[in-house]
């Protein structure tokens, strides 16, 4: 009942988040200089009449007060109709829906990858010798702070330059993955191993877990069995910027390794001033947010028996 | 009970020890920082015996203990020339072989269950764990072994309570539960480590009867604490550590009653009782060894006493009561938003507090003493009732704008580190205390210098941030920030509760000193009444909210009317009478 209730509080709270990001969206385009009109018709280079521009005005809202404007817009996207684009000529959700799914392959890939890296090194190296702990550490630091786009050249010289181990590119087969999913999953592994570390160690100084030991568990079961559980709740909530980390460094990690994608589509779509795909974007990431977020609520209260009321 | 397998050992002899540790060294860190923490320690516990570790935090005791099932941890350098464990060397034993014999062999018990029992499992899975490691039950029999198991550390309804997590437990259960995972596997060594520390009196001699229970004539067990009194009942023998050596061993009976060396005369002097009212309970070279070679004889007074004398003059003379309460009441919202029902957290609290004298508030977590100790400061408002300092509510103090008034009342802590900001440093903690009575800047820092003379912390210390200080010079600390405000009144709430015997002792007696020199009146708050009977003059026995007794304190422990107050009285963990020429005058 608490649970249900939780749920409900978090998806109303998401749907202001959304409503939020849709707003600020729209006021940001309007804030922008450039007329809308002459965008739609292809830009200047287009030289469109003065009645299909006025057309396109009254087609588009233009010539409306700004409040009849955002109320249609928000009434247009109640209905799930996200409009057109300027650029492509087809539907927005048809847009997305064509790009959608490499990336999604993409940041499942490198989450794949990511999460038993960083747990496997991080409970492995958990207090252990300091010369071990500088050395790991070490690494991690450095992938954290490496630009995305730097961590995939130095990739792409090795395995693909030299090795020829990996395609250079394209969207051609799950080898062609392999590289992109490494360059986004290092620079997740790097930040989310040093804080499950980190909390690692603070738990493994518990006097629970002295108590664990002397029951007869093995130092490997107690970090699995006891200490894991405490120390992944940080991890939980820093799984925020994950999905910022994934969906920022998708943008880069596609120009890099030529990929189709969200990150490709959105590049193009700023390039072009493509309003409408820019804002789908904009909301998809929100709602992305959202979910993730409640998720991340509701493993909390599995996790943790003393989280039960919101 | 059914016996699970008795552990692969041969059998051994009855006299045959358990555990056997010769000439035991422990050092943490290497070179410069290497620091030895026990050093030539030597002891065995033999089946159907009871040894008891005594000793003051940083003694090595915990340390030592742990080395007998080889838990001292990566850092530690443990060296012995012998060390056996079931008769077999174990000196050289890896941490696999340990692994077979913790919790088979040897059960462990910790101080506060509440941080020794991971607190995102049930204590059913903790329990069960041992069950899991070193016997063949599967999951349904390893769930009624856990119920057998915590019925019979006397927990009820076993049932329920296994699927319980930590924290919706009292800390009583708590640690019966820890002791039933100590015990699951039927060890033949119990290691208790402070078993009782953080547990209230009544509770703690439960927990107390509930481990002289466990030990069997096969069962062999070592008990870990720094109050003496608390080990009488269980121990057989008695080992004192001091600063990683053992000072003195042998049967308790010897030790308690004839005590040889010096320290452990102290240690027994330490513990604060009805008999020791009036009297130190130091002897007066610890003031030194608390770190002040070169203090001034108390009896010299330094500037800082004129300066208080000064304000204690604002008081009227005679015995008019400082504090009057009457009628107090508090109620509290219910724990849920569904059952709105309040909780009735004080009622009907009256008594009064004069000049130089000390009253003693005596109950269990939840009987409402801290609630009595915020409302009698101003910082909670009494849903009826009043408090009148020096005859005026805090609310007519606060018109009249009397900051004398609200600076007259001041209060330390069980745990002054909470109630410190950690980045500040000693000087800061109570600078800001000279600063808010008013002392202008120029004075300051002397007063400063003043107030840490008067607690005995070494001027040295201003510089120091909290957490680098001792528990002991902690609450020194924060009884110097009181003094700042040159009270009359200090409510000390639970204020040596944490400490060990000889640093509480230590406390205890400034507080005595600092009562007579300044005519201080104390509202002291304990849940040991061996405390409350060492410095009250009255006492007030609280439960749940209500006051069951209040009087002289000697007439109260004399003869308690209320059934409740004979069973506190009965829960005091005894000491043996000493022999009459080992008590120092």
């Amino acid at each position: 009942m608490a649970v249900l209730r939780r749920v409900v509080t978090r998806l109303l709270i998401g749907v202001g988040v959304l409503w939020g990001a849709a707003s600020l969206t729209f006021l940001a385009i309007h804030l922008v200089p450039g007329d809308i009109a002459l965008l739609i018709l292809g830009g200047p280079d287009a030289r469109p009449t003065p009645e299909a521009l006025a057309q396109v005005r009254a087609d588009y809202l233009l010539d409306q007060p700004f409040v009849v404007q955002y109320g249609s817009y928000l009434g247009n996207l109640l209905q799930g109709d996200l409009g057109q684009s300027y650029r492509l000529r087809i539907p927005v959700s048809e847009a997305i829906g064509q790009q959608i799914g490499a990336t999604a392959a993409l940041s499942a890939a490198a989450v794949a990858l990511a999460l038993p890296l960083t747990f496997a090194v991080a409970i492995l190296s958990a207090q252990r010798a300091p010369w071990i702990r500088g050395i790991v550490s070490g690494i991690e630091v450095v992938l954290a702070a490496t630009p995305t786009f730097i961590i995939g050249f130095a990739l792409l010289i090795v395995f693909s330059f030299t090795l020829h181990w990996f395609p250079i590119g394209g969207n051609q087969g799950p080898a062609a993955l392999v590289l992109p999913a490494l360059t986004l999953a290092l620079a997740v592994f790097g930040t989310l191993s040093q804080v499950l570390r980190n909390e690692l160690e603070d738990v493994l100084e518990q006097p629970f877990i002295l108590t664990a030991r002397s029951r007869g568990l093995r130092d490997l079961a107690v970090r699995f069995r006891h200490a894991l559980r405490h120390a992944i709740i940080p991890v939980l909530t820093m799984s925020g910027f994950v999905v910022a980390a994934l969906l920022g460094g998708s943008v880069v990690v596609e120009t890099l390794f030529s990929r189709q994608g969200l990150g490709s589509l959105t590049l193009a779509s700023v390039y072009n001033k493509d309003l409408p795909v820019i804002i789908g974007i904009v909301l998809l990431a929100a709602a992305v947010y959202v979910v993730v977020n409640l998720v991340i609520d509701l493993l909390y209260t599995l996790i943790d028996p003393k989280v039960v009321t919101a | 009970m059914t016996s699970l397998p008795v552990s692969p050992v041969s059998p051994v002899s009855p006299v045959s020890p358990l555990v056997e540790l010769h000439n035991l060294t422990v050092a943490f860190g290497h070179g410069a920082r290497r620091r030895e923490v026990v050093r030539g320690v030597s002891l065995s516990v033999r089946p159907g015996e009871c040894l008891a570790l005594v000793g003051e935090s940083g003694s090595g005791k915990s340390v030592t203990a742990r080395t007998l099932v080889g838990l001292t941890g990566p850092s530690a350098v443990v060296r012995s020339d012998v060390q056996r464990f079931g008769g077999v060397n174990a000196g050289q034993w890896s941490e696999r072989q340990w692994s077979r014999v913790r919790g088979r062999r040897a059960g462990f018990v910790l101080q506060d269950a509440l941080s020794s029992l991971d607190p995102l499992r049930t204590i059913g899975a903790e329990v069960g764990e041992v069950l899991r490691l070193h016997s063949e039950l599967d999951r349904p029999g390893r769930r009624r072994r856990v119920a057998e198991l915590l019925a019979s550390v006397g927990v009820p309804d076993p049932e329920l309570r296994a699927d319980q997590y930590p924290h919706e437990l009292s800390g009583g259960l708590r640690q019966r539960a820890l002791i039933a995972s100590a015990v699951a596997a039927d060890p033949a060594l119990l290691i208790a480590d402070e078993p009782t520390t953080a547990l209230d009196a009544t509770i703690a001699a439960q927990v107390l009867r509930l481990l002289g229970g466990l030990k069997g004539s096969r069962t062999g067990m070592l008990v870990v604490s720094h109050d003496l009194a608390v080990v009488a009942d269980l121990a057989d023998r008695v080992a004192v550590m001091r600063d990683g050596e053992i000072v003195e061993e042998g049967s308790a009976e010897a030790v308690l009653r004839d005590p040889r060396h010096p320290y452990t005369q102290g240690l027994l002097a330490a513990v604060p009782s009805r008999a020791s009212r009036g009297r130190r309970l130091t002897a007066p070279s610890s003031a030194a060894a608390a770190g002040t070679p070169d203090r001034p004889p108390s009896d010299a007074p330094a500037p800082a006493v004129r300066d208080l004398r000064g304000s204690a003059r604002r008081s009227p003379a005679g015995d008019a009561p400082i504090l009057t309460v009457a009628g107090l009441r508090k109620d509290y919202p219910g724990p849920s938003r569904t059952t709105r029902t309040a909780r009735t957290a004080v009622q009907d609290v009256s008594f009064t507090l004069e000049r130089g004298t000390t009253l003693g508030i005596v109950g269990e977590s939840g009987s409402g003493k801290s609630t009595v100790a915020r409302i009698v400061l101003g910082v909670e408002q009494p849903d009826a009732g009043s408090v009148l300092v020096h005859g005026r509510t805090w609310d007519e103090h606060r018109a009249a704008r009397d900051t004398a008034a609200r600076r007259s009342v001041q209060m330390i802590y069980q745990d002054p580190l909470q109630s410190f900001d950690p980045r500040r440093t000693v000087r800061q903690v109570i600078g800001q205390a000279v600063a808010a009575a008013g002392v202008p800047r120029r004075a300051r820092a002397a007063r400063v210098l003043d107030l840490l003379e008067l607690v005995d912390l070494p001027a040295d210390r201003a510089r120091s941030r909290p957490l680098d200080l001792s528990g002991g010079q902690r609450q020194r600390v924060a009884i110097a920030r009181a003094l700042a405000a040159e009270p009359e009144v200090i409510i000390c709430d639970e204020p040596v509760s944490a400490l060990d015997v000889t640093v509480q002792a230590r406390i205890l007696d400034l507080l005595a000193d600092l009562q007579e020199r300044f005519g201080l009146s104390y509202l002291f708050i304990s849940h040991d009444l061996g405390v409350i009977q060492h410095v009250s003059r009255d006492v007030l026995v609280l439960r749940d909210g209500v006051v069951l007794e209040h009087g002289p304190v000697d007439h109260i422990f004399e003869y308690p009317r209320h059934a409740y107050t004979q069973h506190l009285i009965h829960a005091i963990p005894a000491l043996p009478a000493l022999r009459k020429d080992t008590v120092r005058s």
